[in-house]
């Protein structure tokens, strides 16, 4: 570097005093800004709503399934109902050959009653069966549709799924097409 | 207007200090910027909302903040805007600062992240010519003395204002302000090594373009 451009550009890039109505300038636009931002609030906000939605959603659905409470895992019909009919005396009329549609998980054993895990299409679904001597042969639903309830041959049927389209493909656990 | 703190340890204002009260023209509070001390406690005052630690501040770092703005535009409506975006950074942002790194990286890292901003909205980037115009009406100095240096000035930040980006601002921060290598590494983000290229390289330019008028 030559010996004159240090002190040049030193020189013709000095610091200078800034104007006076600087101050103002900030002042001003301090007193346009908008408030704080809220942008911070309102995504603290929507996380605590979708946080919230989803534990709800857990509490509700019929068909909450833990792997650990499944007592026994078994993808085979024949072994899952011996399994049933061994620890409750309740004999589920499984098919033999269920549609690829649905999959076996397990089954849980609650002192008179079974619950049945399995899948039907892609969504979990959850038959629970209890003895039901002497009551009526009435169906029924819940309002959302996702669950229904009928008794048959003294025994009373529970089937609950995530979404109430899954209802009829969930009811060929058991039944034919 | 000292603030009332409950805490144990509450922050001094400029008061406290031993400061001169603002003036209504804004001369009269300059802080000692060197001693970190009364800086911490400044900034703390302002962070607690401090209107009064907030002008210390604004007068103790303006002249810093426009120049490098000003040298850098080289336009001084655009230096307005930059300096004004800067300091309002400063009040938003305060809360962002850490005691543990230099106060004065930290403020210019904001004046240089506004002088990008502010480039990047498109604004033009022209030399100025108020420093002629204020030349030629002054009457103390000899007229033909004052214009000589007025253009030599002017010659430099013409020259200046049409290097590339990168290479202005490394320019203006080690000749405006006269930091060093070092610190100017750490404000831009980059290596020391970066900052000497280009220098080296913005040297050499300038060097080639002002040759001619000497």
């Amino acid at each position: 570097m030559n010996t004159w451009l240090a002190p040049e550009l030193e020189h013709g890039l000095r610091e200078v005093a800034a104007p006076p109505e600087l101050w103002d300038r900030v002042g001003s636009a301090r007193a346009r800004r908008p408030p704080k931002s809220t942008r911070g609030l309102v995504w603290a906000l929507a996380l605590t709503v979708v946080l919230a939605a989803g534990a709800w959603s857990l509490v509700r659905s019929p068909v909450r399934q833990d792997s650990q409470s499944i007592a026994f895992h078994c993808q085979n019909p024949a072994e899952l109902r011996a399994w049933v009919k061994a620890k409750t005396g309740i004999d589920v009329p499984l098919r033999g050959a269920p549609p690829a549609s649905i999959q076996l998980i397990g089954a849980r054993n609650l002192g008179e009653r079974v619950e049945i895990a399995y899948r039907a299409g892609d969504r979990d679904a959850l038959l629970l069966v209890s003895p039901a001597a002497g009551a009526a042969d009435v169906a029924h639903s819940n309002p959302a549709g996702n669950v229904s309830s009928w008794v048959m041959n003294g025994q009373r049927y529970t089937l609950a799924c995530d979404n109430p389209a899954d209802l009829q493909l969930a009811c060929k656990l058991c039944h034919l097409d | 207007m000292p603030v009332k703190l409950a805490g144990p340890t509450p922050w001094k204002t400029g008061k406290d200090l031993g400061l001169a009260t603002v003036q209504p023209n804004g001369s009269g509070m300059v802080l000692d910027a060197s001693d970190p001390a009364v800086i911490k406690d400044v900034i703390e005052a302002c962070r607690q909302g401090d209107p009064d630690a907030f002008r210390e501040l604004f007068e103790t770092y303006k002249d810093r903040v426009y120049s490098i703005a000003l040298r850098y535009s080289g336009n001084p409506a655009a230096a307005m805007d930059i300096a004004q975006d800067t300091f309002l950074k400063l009040l938003s942002r305060i809360g962002d600062y850490r005691a543990e790194a230099s106060f004065d990286s930290w403020l210019y890292r904001l004046v240089v992240n506004s002088c990008i901003d502010d480039q990047r909205r498109g604004r033009r980037m022209t030399p100025f010519l108020d420093g002629l115009i204020e030349a030629v009406c002054a009457p103390a100095e000899s007229v033909l003395h004052k214009l000589m240096r007025v253009e030599t000035s002017q010659r430099v930040q013409d020259v200046v204002a049409r290097l590339a980006p990168e290479h202005r601002i490394v320019i203006v921060l080690r000749y405006t302000e006269g930091l060093s290598y070092d610190e100017i590494a750490k404000i831009l983000g980059c290596s020391p090594g970066t900052v000497a290229s280009r220098l080296n390289r913005a040297h050499k330019i300038l060097e080639r373009r002002l040759s001619p008028w000497r």
